[in-house]
């Protein structure tokens, strides 16, 4: 299995604040893994510097054996790592359909026309059930509806892996068992990575083959999500160490 | 007449009376005409850049002097098409290079900059002019004003063209992007500070060759007519005035603003001044989305009425 | 010969770089914590130069004295700015971006509604009086009386203000609003009360700057614009949002602008000003002190 997505050491640091410290990590092919962790364990900020929104203090990260710790994000983008972000950020004023075509303008590694791409966005849209939407502007959207056009947009670009920042946040049972039908479908369909943030336990357990504990900037465990949940360092960073 | 060929019978008609207008109007007219044009070219310009990013550039002034200057000083030793171009060619240039250094950074670092660059430009270039050229002005090339008029007649529909075009390809969907949600935009492979730079090159790139025509207007010129303040502020305000959101905005401010100032100017410069600026301080507090949208509201009214 | 200018330069740079301090600390304060970049700053400096002018042309009142009027006016005049105005756009805007660019905008079209206004009331011509113009020799060196009466005022000024924001419970708030803006709302500091503060303290900092001005330099109604390009690229060099950042940056500036004035030529400052600016926003964009 090829790594896709490898970090050496990777270091962030914010003034005196130390908010990653010598993280390791790798994303295999068609691998789905979990990143968990307590609030402010700097899972976002692991996303942010993989994704070149803010830079490495140090460390390295490797996309398919290529150093990219200093690219910036559309260099990232178009080499093929896609990004969600925790609160949806799509372009507000232009309608799902505008949202999509942008990403699949800039985002892949070839450049294409937007004529040639029509029926590819519209059957994108179709998969995802936001066709009926698609004239609609982007935040006249539900919040599921544009967690998944965050999905989508990022898919338009063609990632060989999709960083997903807590895609269930703040959806109701119903919703978050839609989406994760929804990842795992990407995931079977269209042979993609995924690396999530998650704090939905449930679906962490549904979805992931293996899983990532950060706790205050610091990697404290890994592996399957059953052994992970028994870990006593996960515990104490989660609940205190009463309960460990 | 199928009705699509309809929409284009005015526009038509306005073009050709436009173009006739020199052999009938009195001078006076077709000079204010060409005046109207150029405030048109410049509005619409700024709106190109920072109505798309939302990167408010308050230095229009730099550009449009640079043009202005460029003809000031080789109107005379070369070409006049030649100089227009160089103006053009020269703003590009300087705010290419302008870009490269602010717009990697946010907004704010970018309004800075461009709030001081006429002000650095005109300081710079009067003392190059009183203490090491020795010529506290210059003679400027004189040109016809039908010339004039003509240049900017067709540069008018020129630019508008050009920018309604843009909007519609790649280019103008990245920018659109960038003003919608920059760090978004960053994310999904638009490089931010390319299309921002050239972007707001070709913006400054028409402004420059305005002023490079507009300044056969007068005899003899110093560098403080070329950058004066009023050619950064009025491009914002009429934009503003006009509706920042919508392409027709620009032009709608400009020619009523231009109207205005040059009935108004002569003589009470101050106060149409102060009026100006609490125009744009009404507008900007109550009316964001400027007169545009109040137009749009009562031609909905009207159509609902009729339906 | 070498000596005398160096020490020229010395107290000089000096005077003008504890001036540029207050306006620049002003704005930096107004920035940090409202994210207004007041383009109008400048103008309150004006303000406070014309009413320190006409009550010494006028009653013949001590400068130092009108700067309690001065920064009282200054006071009134961004109170009834900030309720008609700002409250209005700060609420309504959805993203900081937004708010950032129409306060910007506003801000412009406020500066040339007073520089304008101004030209109305007072005439766009020079005007200056005399005060304290004796010349005092120091180091051998002969400086006018006002130019250390302003050194002196500014240093006490700027002094009180660090002061104020690093030991006070009101100054740690107002730099925790820079710093934190959500976390400082969380801990309950009651946000839009902080802002009027910043508004208000910066203004007044601004118009002593011009009351002080008025002492030593002939005013015009554009006198604001010069000044405001300096805290501006000041602020930049600091850091925006930086309030210790505004003022040793403000020094800097001036000793920048004194050199380039005195040794260089002075059509020249603005072309040092832009160079610094170049410089700072090449290597260092966040500016040299973290906020």
């Amino acid at each position: 299995m090829t790594t896709l997505l490898e970090g050496i050491n990777v270091t962030k640091r914010f003034g005196g604040l130390i908010a990653l410290n010598k993280v390791n990590f790798y994303i295999e092919e068609e691998e789905i893994v979990g990143l968990i962790g307590p609030n402010g364990s700097g899972k976002t900020t692991l996303f942010n510097v993989i994704t070149g929104a803010t830079p490495a203090t140090s460390g390295t990260i490797k996309f398919l054996s290529k150093d990219i710790t200093k690219l910036k994000p559309h260099e990232i983008c178009r080499l093929g790592i896609g990004r969600t972000f925790q609160t949806p950020k799509p372009f507000p004023k232009m309608t799902v359909y505008e949202n999509v075509l942008i990403s699949a303008l800039f985002g892949r590694q070839l450049n294409v026309k937007s004529s040639e791409i029509h029926d590819e966005i519209q059957e994108l849209l179709e998969e995802f059930d936001l066709a009926e939407k698609a004239s609609l502007l982007a935040t006249n959207l539900t919040l599921s509806e544009q967690r998944r056009l965050e999905i989508i947009r990022a898919l338009a670009a063609k990632p060989k892996i999709l960083l997903l920042d807590e895609t269930t946040a703040g959806l109701n049972p119903a919703e978050t068992l839609q989406l994760v039908n929804l990842v795992r479908k990407v995931h079977k369909e269209m042979g993609v990575a995924i690396f999530m943030i998650e704090h939905n336990l449930r679906a962490i357990r549904e979805l992931v083959s293996r899983v990532m504990v950060l706790n205050r900037g610091e990697k404290i465990a890994e592996g399957k999500p059953e052994e992970v949940a028994r870990d006593s360092k996960v515990i104490e960073a989660y609940l205190g160490r009463s309960y460990a | 007449m199928p009705a699509r060929q309809q929409k284009y019978i005015y526009p038509t008609i306005i073009a050709i009376a436009l173009a006739v207008a020199p052999l009938f109007a009195p001078r006076y007219f077709i000079s204010l005409l060409a005046i109207v044009f150029s405030w048109i070219i410049l509005a619409v310009s700024w709106h190109f850049f920072c109505g798309s990013t939302k990167y408010i550039s308050l230095g229009s002034a730099a550009f449009f002097g640079t043009g202005f200057y460029i003809t000031a000083l080789f109107g005379k030793s070369l070409p006049i098409f030649t100089v227009i171009l160089l103006g053009g060619v020269i703003s590009f240039l300087l705010s290419f290079c302008i870009g490269l250094v602010t717009l990697r950074l946010k907004g704010m670092y970018f309004a800075i900059f461009t709030y001081g660059l006429s002000e650095l430009l005109k300081n710079t270039l009067i003392w190059l002019e009183t203490v090491v050229w020795g010529t506290p002005g210059r003679f400027v090339v004189n040109l016809d004003i039908e010339f004039i008029y003509y240049i900017m007649l067709v540069l008018v529909f020129v630019v508008n063209a050009f920018f309604y075009l843009l909007r519609r390809t790649r280019f103008g969907y990245a920018l659109k992007a960038i003003g919608e949600s920059e760090d978004t935009a960053e994310h999904v492979g638009i490089n931010t500070t390319i299309y921002k730079t050239i972007g707001f090159s070709l913006s400054s790139l028409f402004m420059g060759v305005v002023g490079s025509i507009l300044v056969t207007r007068w005899t003899y010129v110093d560098p403080r007519m070329g950058f004066s303040g009023l050619y950064s502020f009025m491009p914002a305000i009429m934009t503003i005035f006009g509706g920042i959101e919508s392409k027709y905005g620009p032009i709608l401010g400009a020619v009523i603003l231009s109207l205005l100032s040059e009935i108004l100017l002569t003589g009470f410069k101050e106060y149409y001044m102060v009026i100006l600026g609490a125009v744009l301080l009404f507008f900007v507090v109550l009316l964001p989305k400027g007169l545009y949208s109040i137009l749009e509201k009562i031609s909905q009214k009207f159509s609902q009425r009729g339906g | 010969m070498f000596p005398s200018l160096f020490f020229e330069v010395l107290i000089g740079g000096l005077v003008l770089g504890l001036l540029y301090s207050l306006v620049s600390a002003g704005l930096n304060l107004q920035y940090g914590v409202t994210r207004i970049l007041n383009v109008a700053h400048g103008e309150f400096l004006m303000l406070g130069a014309y009413t320190t002018y006409f009550l010494f042309i006028l009653f013949g009142v001590n400068p130092l004295i009108s700067l309690l009027v001065s920064g009282l006016v200054s006071l009134i005049l961004m109170l009834a700015l900030y309720s008609g105005i700002f409250r209005i756009i700060i609420k309504r805007s959805s993203s900081i971006e937004e708010l950032e660019m129409e306060t910007l905008l506003t801000c412009f079209a406020l500066s040339f509604i007073f520089q304008n206004t101004a030209v109305i009331l007072f005439s766009a011509n020079e005007r200056g009086y005399i005060y304290a113009s004796q010349l005092i020799s120091i180091a051998g060196i002969p400086f006018a009386l006002n130019r250390i009466i302003v050194a002196i005022a500014s240093s006490v000024i700027n002094f009180v203000i660090y002061a104020f924001m690093r030991f006070s419970r009101v100054g740690t708030a107002l730099r925790a609003m820079v710093s934190e803006p959500i976390g400082a709302k969380l801990v309950g500091i009651n946000a839009s009360r902080m802002y009027m503060l910043s508004l208000l303290l910066g203004c007044i900092l601004s118009a002593w700057a011009g009351s002080l001005i008025s002492m030593m330099f002939a005013i015009t109604p554009f006198i604001g614009s010069n000044y405001l390009m300096i805290a501006l690229v000041a602020t930049v060099v600091g850091g925006l949002g930086s309030f210790i950042g505004g003022i040793i940056s403000g020094i800097i500036m001036g000793y920048a602008v004194y050199i380039t004035m005195r040794v260089i030529s002075p059509s020249l400052t603005s072309l040092v000003l832009y160079i610094v600016l170049i410089l700072i926003l090449l290597l260092k964009p966040r500016g040299l002190f973290k906020r």
